[in-house]
């Protein structure tokens, strides 16, 4: 009789969490079988344009693709054995795990260890209208742009205004649709406001307190009703908006996708800050199952770095458990990366996850305890600032610390740091070269910009993942002052040409020339473009109109 | 709100695999059918090719709605094998123990 393959572990998922895992425990000579639905590993991470915010560690200021690119590297130089077109079935009998590969064959196989790092599932938000053809999530919509290079539709409404929705929305206008707006049911913009910012200023507008009433079309969608909506979500009779588009994205956020966690027989509890129901676990990501991990979008929702350094985490954990890491070595490590982890979940964006997350490790130790009876761990609120529900005034701009004063804008060139809430990200410190930029001591402290260090040479510009570093050059010529921002828009404007400049909300403010179109490898594809503009525009022209290509 | 839900509810769908409106799971609901697994009997919605994974975080809104319930309590559907839809003759063939 044939016998029944068993791999030491087997990894479910070959998202960032997924190779991270994978990876590490192969590191430390678990032999690996890593397995993915899809047909090429990675994620979500290839769809994933922009630039990541983080750390050095978390190679911030690097565009997710290239990330993914990284992490395949570091799992085939470790050997890491991938089988892909690989859906996993379920657990069949006693520890045996079936797999359809390619549609066509069943295979069952045994594992010491699993990891599951399934990842989330996008929600779903009804409406009349929903069902029809060009509704979708904004992750299909992702999909279609940056992978199958596809435009979805012309005139896209987006509904919700986390990262996802934002940046999804920036890179629809990317690759040549118009966004007719973003509605947020909330009172406050969810996600970044740097984020926020670069679709602002492309002239998007987003509505908060405001949700999708209606999609209407015969075949498919031809315009969309959006609501004002009163404190506690009740539309608000007559204010509605209505608008021509042909495409409504949803971005309302993301379960953690549990189903084969159920399956095993993981315990799950709810946790709304994490997107849901998910499976409890414990400070080594093992589940209430033994020698069953979790990682990822399944252990709560969050993002992708925080992904990658649990799957790591779970990784090291299994090659423990197995007995290649001695205790000591373990400990250490394990240590590194809950200090990464929890660097990430600092701030006040990673406030209520980092919470929620403590609730699970407790909920974990003493499954009696209902996470309700643990509400009252203590966690100081750590921030000072004000919560801004969109992007602030000028004056409030200016009272941040990398927002230079009045007389060094008067000596000339210097950088503008409008970053105004504390995330976890770093780069522009390494990008500078004069060590102008400073932040301290936690990474999600705001930057300080040191004024007289800073000579104004502008590579700070295209390191900031939030696109929200300017340079003012009051002195440019005697009557002109010149304004460089990140410009990341095919075509790209000529130098020499006119261009409409125009304010943080994407309002036109004056005509204004283009003096300077920086491309340079180093950049990575973020272009600074340098404007000539009257000296009174200096603290209101952040960028140009889009320059449509009508070719 | 109630009024203009239960307007709009007749013909939009909540399962869009078996095509369940929200009329159908709301008047599952007030025949006393108030659990994601009740509803998923009684109707079939989350029964289709997707399993639920789409619906069955709506459906747990309209029950939260209804009931008062809080969405902590209203618990997901139980999950059984295969998750994914395979084909019986893929099933038939002899198993290749790898």
């Amino acid at each position: 009789m044939e016998r029944m393959r068993e791999v030491e572990l087997l990894v479910i998922g070959a998202g960032p969490a997924g190779l991270g895992a994978a990876i590490e425990a192969s590191r430390y000579g678990v032999k690996v079988l890593l397995v993915d639905d899809k047909d090429k590993p990675g994620g979500q991470l290839f769809k994933q344009i922009h630039k990541f915010f983080g750390s050095k560690e978390h190679l911030a200021g690097t565009r997710g693709f290239d990330i993914g690119l990284h992490l395949l590297k570091e799992a085939d130089s470790q050997g890491v054995e991938i089988s892909l077109q690989t859906k996993v079935l379920g657990t069949m009998d006693k520890d045996v795990i079936s797999l359809l590969v390619k549609e066509r064959e069943m295979k069952l196989l045994k594992a010491k260890r699993i990891v599951l790092a399934t990842g989330g599932i996008e929600k779903a938000l009804s409406f009349p209208g929903w069902n029809l053809p060009g509704v979708m999530s904004a992750g299909a919509a992702q999909t279609l742009i940056n992978i199958e290079r596809v435009l979805p539709g012309e005139r896209i409404l987006m509904v919700g205004s986390g990262n996802v929705g934002l940046i999804i929305s920036y890179q629809l206008l990317q690759a040549g649709a118009d966004v007719v707006g973003i509605v947020e049911a909330g009172s406050s913009i969810t996600g970044y406001l740097v984020h926020a910012g670069k679709v602002m200023r492309a002239g998007v507008p987003i509505y908060t307190s405001h949700t999708i009433k209606e999609a209407r079309g015969g075949k498919s969608v031809e315009e969309v009703v959006i609501t004002a909506l009163d404190r506690r979500w009740n539309p608000i009779k007559g204010i509605e908006k209505t608008f021509s588009a042909d495409t409504v994205c949803i971005s309302v956020g993301l379960n953690p996708n549990g189903q084969l966690a159920s399956l095993a027989g993981c315990e799950f509890k709810f946790f709304p800050e994490l997107g849901g129901f998910l499976p409890l676990h414990d400070d080594n990501m093992e589940s209430t199952k033994k020698g069953i991990y979790i990682a990822g979008d399944l252990s709560g929702i969050e993002e992708a770095n925080s992904a990658l350094d649990e799957g790591r985490l779970a990784g090291i954990s299994v090659a423990a458990s197995l007995g290649y890491i001695d205790s000591n070595r373990f400990a250490k490590l394990k240590e590194d990366y809950w200090d990464r982890l929890n660097k990430l979940r600092g701030g006040p964006f990673g406030h209520k996850r980092s919470i929620a997350k403590k609730k699970i490790l407790l909920s974990s130790q003493q499954k009696e305890m209902r996470y309700q009876e643990i509400d009252c761990i203590e966690l100081e609120e750590n921030t000072k600032l004000k919560n801004y529900k969109s992007i602030p005034s000028l004056k409030e701009f200016q009272e941040f610390p990398g927002y230079p004063s009045l007389s060094r804008i008067k000596k000339g060139a210097v950088a503008c740091i409008e970053c105004i809430q504390e995330i976890p990200c770093d780069p522009c410190v390494a990008a500078c070269p004069f060590k102008a930029i400073n932040i301290n001591p936690y990474i999600t402290d705001l930057p300080y910009l040191d004024e007289n260090k800073c000579k104004g040479c502008g590579v700070c510009i295209a390191s900031c993942p939030g696109q929200a570093i300017f340079v003012l050059n009051y002195n440019y010529s005697s009557e002109k002052a010149a304004i460089s921002f990140p410009y990341e828009y095919l075509p790209y404007p000529k130098i020499g040409g006119k261009a409409v400049g125009v304010n943080r909300k994407g309002e036109p403010v004056a005509e204004v020339k283009i003096v300077k179109v920086d491309k340079r490898a180093n950049f990575d594809k973020t272009a600074v473009i340098t404007i000539a503009c009257d000296k009174k525009y200096i603290n209101q022209i952040r960028s140009i109109e889009r320059i449509k290509d009508d070719a | 709100m109630p009024k203009d839900n239960e307007k709009n509810s007749i013909k939009k769908i909540i399962c869009r695999c078996e095509e369940i409106t929200e009329e159908e799971i709301r008047e599952a609901i007030r025949e006393g059918y108030t659990t994601i697994k009740s509803i998923k009997r009684r109707t079939r919605a989350g029964m289709g090719l997707c399993q639920g994974r789409t619906c069955s975080t709506l459906i747990r809104d309209i029950i939260a709605e209804m009931t008062g319930d809080k969405k902590e309590d209203i618990l997901p559907d139980s999950v059984r094998p295969p998750l994914y839809p395979v084909e019986l003759s893929v099933l038939g063939k002899k198993v290749n123990k790898e």
